[in-house]
């Protein structure tokens, strides 16, 4: 009878004692699960963000770009640089005088480098001559005119070029020529 | 038994805890989220923006708000001072106008406007001049019999604004500012105004070339030389916003007169001709650009239609022209 008791109660502890140990399994199986979960969520989180930032930064691309190209065209309007007789503008019409000219200013004034920004501005005379010197106020004979340049010093930046043809108007001469403006950028 | 109890106790504790860390980070997340949207779309609102007005610079002399429409209604702040000129979309992204001179109100609630390009031309073209209203704004032009003629000639507002043109002697009629969302009245008239109205008022005095702003009972006077400058006031919200704007179009008449008076020393040297001598036109420009940074208007004026006519003499005598 006592043996059965001392049985009986050895069966009750072990019973409790295995129950208590099957509820602490649980317990750690539920972490682990709500662990791995969180993990996964966090991950899934991570990625979409990185995706987000990785869609902003290409639409920020595509709007610098689309600034790049609207300056091929806005650029050459410019009362700085557009041909003009009598205050009438020509349109896509360059003027070699104030092409010099607007190099000289834009060396010193910091209101172009706001402007502008990181980039090269290039004209290159194609027709009625080609002519690779670089023009400037001393030189009577060239074909090639550099208007403003701002290049950045870290190269991180990616490079975009365009090339438009333009009506170069030579003062000394007189003449009408046809030339190409290349402008680069950095974006 | 005490023991099994409290295992799953402890179990329903820690899940409550987790469920609320992990909700707690849900609905941050949420809210970030939101937050990066409206943020976003505030860039491509101000992105759109800036899109308009470059198509305005590219060819486009106007644009009504179906062509100038932004996707959104968005809070547009228009800021000014001496340095820089910048719009502000939703009191975040922020954006420079560059060598855009903008003449428009300060603030806006709105996903379009409407909009015109003028370009200022004292003899050479210095600048484009920019005028922006919302599509719900209405202008009333207001004249008398001294001043109809003129205005009904020459103070023609483009047709994607509304205008409208007033008598004075039928003002009590014809000014229907009831409702109107920011009206804005122009007395073009022989007499300044003496009405209290509840709306932007302004007064031009064509034959000598004055501007009178009338805001919360007080008067800015400013003068004009140029009918650009006029439209520019008609637009202004305010005349502080006028007054800076008109200061940055003097700055870009500097920098442009500079850039002339570098042209004609190059076309001093260039061209070897005793008739074509650019040193006294050379002289005068530099002189205007100096006259135009100290903002000195009468001078300017002077100066301005002085080098004009020294221009035209340079073409007469078959010399390049200095523009």
């Amino acid at each position: 009878m006592i043996l059965l008791l001392f049985r009986i109660k050895n069966w009750g502890a072990g019973a409790v004692l295995l129950s208590f140990k099957k509820g602490q399994l649980e317990t750690q199986q539920t972490i682990m699960v709500v662990f791995i979960v969180v993990l996964l969520i966090l991950l899934g989180l991570i990625l979409f963000y990185r995706y987000l930032l990785a869609d902003i930064d290409n639409q920020n691309k595509d709007y610098e770009r689309d600034k790049f190209n609207n300056l091929m065209y806005t650029f050459s309007l410019s009362p700085e640089v557009v041909c003009s007789n009598y205050g009438v503008s020509d349109v896509l019409c360059l003027d070699s005088a104030k092409m010099l000219a607007f190099n000289a200013l834009s060396l010193e004034d910091r209101y172009y480098k706001q402007q502008y920004g990181y980039r090269n501005i290039t004209v290159r005379l194609l027709y009625p001559y080609e002519n690779s010197r670089i023009c400037s106020v001393n030189s009577v004979e060239c074909g090639v005119w550099i208007l403003y340049e701002n290049i950045p010093e870290s190269y991180d930046y990616m490079k975009i070029v365009r090339k438009t043809p333009v009506s170069v108007y030579i003062n000394d001469k007189d003449q009408y020529g046809i030339g190409e403006m290349v402008i680069e950028g950095y974006i | 038994m005490q023991k099994r109890g409290q295992g799953v106790e402890y179990n329903w504790i820690f899940v409550l805890v987790a469920g609320v860390f992990i909700l707690a980070f849900f609905i941050m997340f949420v809210f970030k989220y939101v937050e990066l949207q409206e943020k976003k779309l505030s860039a491509q609102a101000g992105r759109a923006f800036d899109q308009a007005l470059s198509t305005l610079e590219a060819g486009e002399l106007y644009l009504d708000d179906d062509m100038f429409d932004l996707g959104l209604i968005v809070k547009i702040d228009m800021r000014c001072d001496e340095e820089e000129a910048y719009y502000l979309v939703n009191d975040y992204y922020d954006h420079k106008f560059g060598d855009i001179i903008l003449f428009s109100d300060r603030n806006y609630q709105t996903r379009s406007f409407d909009a015109w390009i003028n370009e200022w031309n004292e003899g050479f073209f210095i600048t484009n001049f920019v005028y922006l209203a919302d599509p719900n704004k209405v202008f009333y032009i207001v004249y008398d019999s001294s001043t109809a003629a003129d205005v009904l000639e020459n103070i023609d507002l483009p047709d994607v604004f509304n205008v409208k043109y007033v008598d004075y002697s039928r003002i009590n009629m014809e000014l229907d500012i009831e409702n109107k969302k920011n009206p804005k009245i122009i007395f073009i008239t022989q007499a300044a105004p003496s009405l209290n109205l509840d709306a932007q008022v302004m007064y031009i005095d064509r034959d000598n070339q004055r501007l009178v702003f009338i805001e919360d009972g007080n008067q800015y006077k400013d003068n004009y030389f140029s009918e650009a400058l006029m439209f520019g006031a008609i637009y202004s919200g305010d005349y502080s916003s006028y007054s800076c704007m008109k200061n940055r179009a003097f700055n870009r008449l500097s920098k442009v007169v500079s850039l002339y008076a570098l042209k004609a020393s190059i076309l001093n040297r260039l061209i070897i001709d005793s008739k074509c001598d650019y040193s006294q036109i050379q002289l005068s420009l530099e002189k205007l650009s100096q006259f135009a940074e100290e903002k000195d208007e009468d001078m300017v004026k002077q100066l301005n239609d002085f080098v004009v006519v020294q221009n035209k003499e340079l073409g007469g005598r078959g010399c390049a022209v200095v523009f």
